[in-house]
């Protein structure tokens, strides 16, 4: 079945994440790629293949020309907006799996703080054409109104509360204070700030809202053979699959129809799974991609939180152990795919022992990995 | 009832129609909310749609909604997302289930937004932006 490990994510890099990095985009893209390819130990003259979020403003051929990338065999990119992290990695690793590239760069430098802001409606919203005749002029302008709306009724049919929203962003938070990269490292946060924090759009509330954030994240995926020039334990792709569109119900995210394919083509379930990294754009679509994922029953995601069981390390499954978009950083995916690959390896401040396997969505049913540790 | 009047900000987006919903803003000028109905499964559709999803077919009739519905969800917009809005916050957007199925996205005008229940029934109340655009608005009974 598809990748079942021939694939592996060999190397990862960053930047430092913070409110104004005082560079481009590109050059944020550049850094983190070349951090990404020395810790693979590859060098970039061997890199074949670039990939990027279409929403990403750095051309593939402004990267290919900047790293002296000799033949660009094969490059895409995909779009919607921030949500598609894995869907590349799904993306990148089938054209190596094809043949069609050897080494694959998945890259996203962004100045979404200093830049222009999502929460603004900056990158989306006001245009009033197409289907947005129809949501914008009532007030529906960003990201974030759409899913509030959602949640609201997924409030109503299953009596999942704000409070349990909260322990999402209180659990997580708990792990960026554990993680000298995260933004909220040195401030930690209760439940009680949560729910006394100002409301951005009713049901959200502040600490329910992820970071904007500039920073560079970079991505290398090469052959499993290829990988294992590199020593230690690696991160294979044991099942990659890609969603995003769906007709099923107003409440149902898109993971409702991508988790069937992703757990048949990973052949494991979901109790097998020991960490996740889920998209947190808002927090409480943790609580809905565990229901809808299948890692609990619709329903009992809030309980499943505030009883602990995300919460590292005492909790069944850690969730957002860098601290997510809500706490370390919000690179659209990026930072959780690449926390994705700590747990794999052994490297995360809060690692979960014997993570055989570990999972990461980056949209919430646009696309999800299960990476398996090799040895 | 209440004496709350929602008043629309000055500056928040307006519908730009294109050659596949001409019909339906135009059907807003004249007064009446029109539902697009397939010619050949009856599938009816909100926002209208280019093929139909239910049959794959091109031929569609309008149907005038009656104009009844309920509240399935809504949003309170808090923070000013733009300048523009800053004084006009907090104020609600409507998710209503109409009568006849479709769900439109819409704003409720006279109702304060801590008041909204989902499952309160409104009506239809047409509001006249300027010559060209006219809203599907509501109002709880």
């Amino acid at each position: 079945m598809a990748f079942m490990n021939a694939v592996t994510i060999a190397g990862v890099g960053e930047t430092e994440y913070s409110k104004n990095s005082g560079r481009s985009e590109l050059q944020l893209s550049l850094e983190a790629i070349s951090r990404a390819l020395e810790d693979a130990g590859i060098d970039r003259k061997e890199v074949d293949g670039l990939l990027r979020w279409s929403v990403d403003t750095s051309p593939e051929a402004t990267v290919a020309a900047n790293m002296g990338i000799e033949d660009l065999a094969w490059f895409g990119e995909i779009s919607q907006a921030g949500n598609v992290g894995a869907a590349l990695i799904a993306n990148g690793a089938a054209a190596i799996h094809a043949g069609l590239a050897n080494v694959v760069v998945i890259y996203r430098g962004v100045n979404g703080r200093s830049g222009r802001r999502y929460g603004r409606g900056d990158v989306t919203g006001r245009s009033g054409r197409g289907a947005a005749a129809y949501s914008e002029p009532f007030g529906l302008l960003t990201p974030q109104h759409g899913l509030a709306l959602m949640a609201r009724r997924r409030m109503f049919e299953t009596g999942v509360t704000s409070a349990q929203f909260g322990m999402v962003a209180v659990t997580e938070r708990g792990h960026a204070n554990r993680n000298p990269r995260a933004t909220f490292y040195d401030t930690p946060l209760t439940l009680d700030d949560h729910q006394n924090s100002r409301l951005i759009v009713d049901p959200f509330h502040l600490f329910d809202c992820c970071l904007e954030t500039d920073g560079g994240g970079a991505i290398v995926l090469t052959s499993t053979d290829r990988a294992k020039a590199r020593p230690g334990p690696s991160a294979m792709i044991r099942a990659a699959a890609q969603g995003g569109y769906s007709s099923h119900g107003f409440t149902d995210t898109a993971a409702v129809a991508l988790a069937p394919r992703l757990w048949k083509q990973a052949k494991v379930d979901p109790s097998e799974i020991s960490v996740a990294q889920i998209y947190d754009h808002f927090a409480p679509f943790v609580v809905f991609a565990l229901e809808d994922y299948g890692f609990v029953l619709r329903g009992e995601g809030g309980e499943f939180v505030s009883s602990g069981e995300i919460t590292w390390e005492s909790g069944s499954l850690p969730v957002n152990t860098s601290g997510g978009h809500l706490s370390e950083a919000y690179m659209q995916g990026m930072n959780q795919l690449i926390e994705s690959v700590r747990q794999a390896r052994g490297e995360s401040t809060s690692q979960v022992r014997d993570a055989q396997f570990s999972f990461v969505d980056t949209g919430i049913g646009t696309g999800a990995v299960v990476l398996e540790r090799g040895e | 009832m209440s004496d709350y009047l929602w008043v629309r900000p000055a500056n928040l987006t307006l519908p730009d129609p294109d050659e596949n919903s001409v019909e339906f803003w135009e059907g807003l000028k004249q007064g009446k909310l029109l539902l697009q109905v397939c010619g050949v499964c009856t599938q009816t559709n909100y926002p209208p749609m280019v093929m139909c999803s239910g049959c794959a077919g091109f031929d569609f009739e309008w149907r005038e909604a009656e104009g009844g519905g309920v509240l399935y969800s809504y949003v309170v917009t808090h923070q000013p997302i733009h300048p523009s809005l800053v004084d006009y916050t907090p104020f609600l957007t409507a998710l209503i289930e109409l009568d006849e199925g479709p769900r439109v996205t819409s704003n409720i005008i006279n109702i304060a937004p801590e008041r909204a229940k989902i499952g309160m029934r409104v009506k239809l109340e047409l509001f006249q932006v300027n010559s060209e655009i006219t809203l599907p608005l509501f109002v709880h009974e």
